[in-house]
């Protein structure tokens, strides 16, 4: 694990789209890069805030660049138990790298802010089954309001 | 106008459909919509009958009890995919309806609706096992089936994934043998 690397103890969460959630349960394309995705998945790293988890979750909430339906969720994971699930998957290697976002004119700064990388490339069709293993690390599931 | 795949030489369904067509196309009640079967051989036969598509699958197929469910789910997810600007493609909910409901005791699983307009059903039990099929259309499907070790429910037993036509599916689905009632 080299500097900038999240480590293995570091609690994330991921916002879930409403249309990839059903009966509670969450689709695995949320776990993969979009195109527009260059640098990897945006996550948002927990522990930068001060506890409690209410005020850590009200920070992320606050401080998104992107809007969050009152119907999407935000998963809560471990970095270790989904680099554990990855090594199954021999050919992944995932890199969960902090990139904390700096104030503009317009936004806050967001300390936060890490990005998952090293799901490999794929068909845009295919869901890679690395993130059906990452979906189910999912040890907590948040409101967005 | 509807569309239903056959994706191999079921006569006895195509059978069915030409016989409650003609029972039903003189009934007021349902719709005139035309429907085209297509068998999914190389040289492509035709049939054209009229008769509404929901009563005829509510009506004809034993997973009747999910129906209504996965009818509602999908109307959710097509207005939840207009925020994103996402349809969904005709030729994957076709597919969907007609996997459900030629495999009848299958359990009910939840939906999702994929980034380019596909389909996802998805079953999952925490500690056994999670299988996902994604409706790709054209009779294509990509599914992930994984299972989970009994003794460490943390680590994976087996992985099975990839892409095939739809109606190869079944067996796989044999084969890992969670999925059914």
């Amino acid at each position: 694990m080299s500097d900038g690397e999240l480590p293995d103890a570091a609690r994330i969460v991921k916002y879930i789209r409403p249309r990839l959630v059903g009966d509670g349960k969450i689709e695995a394309e949320a776990f993969k890069p979009r195109a527009s995705d260059i640098d990897g998945l945006s996550v948002n790293w927990l522990d930068v805030f001060d506890p409690p988890k209410a005020n850590q979750l009200t920070e992320v909430k606050n401080r998104a660049r992107i809007t969050m339906s009152s119907n999407g969720l935000l998963a809560e994971l471990r970095v270790g138990d989904v680099r554990r699930r990855a090594n199954e998957e021999k050919d992944s290697r995932l890199i969960f790298v902090h990139d904390p976002l700096d104030a503009t004119s317009i936004q806050t700064s967001d300390p936060s802010h890490s990005l998952k990388q090293g799901i490999p490339n794929s068909d845009p069709d295919e869901v890679p089954p690395i993130c059906d293993l990452i979906a189910d690390c999912v040890l907590y599931k948040h409101e967005t309001t | 106008m509807t569309i239903i795949n056959l994706y191999n030489s079921d006569v006895d369904l195509e059978s069915r459909i030409v016989r409650f067509s003609k029972s039903h196309t003189q009934h007021s009640r349902f719709d005139t919509k035309h429907t085209h079967i297509f068998r999914n051989q190389p040289s492509l036969e035709r049939y054209t009958i009229s008769y509404s598509f929901h009563e005829f699958f509510k009506s004809n197929f034993l997973n009747k009890e999910y129906v209504n469910q996965y009818e509602d789910r999908i109307d959710e997810l097509r207005n939840m995919g207009k925020e994103e600007q996402i349809s969904i493609r005709p030729e994957s909910e076709s597919d969907f309806l007609s996997f459900i409901s030629l495999n009848p005791k299958l359990k009910k699983c939840s939906l999702a609706l994929l980034e380019r307009g596909s389909l996802s059903a998805l079953w999952t039990s925490k500690s056994e096992y999670r299988a996902a099929i994604r409706f790709l259309g054209d009779g294509k499907v990509q599914f992930t089936f994984i299972t989970y070790k009994q003794s460490d429910q943390k680590a994976v037993d087996s992985i099975d994934s990839g892409k095939c036509n739809i109606d190869e599916i079944g067996c796989r689905l044999e084969e890992f043998g969670l999925l059914f009632k």
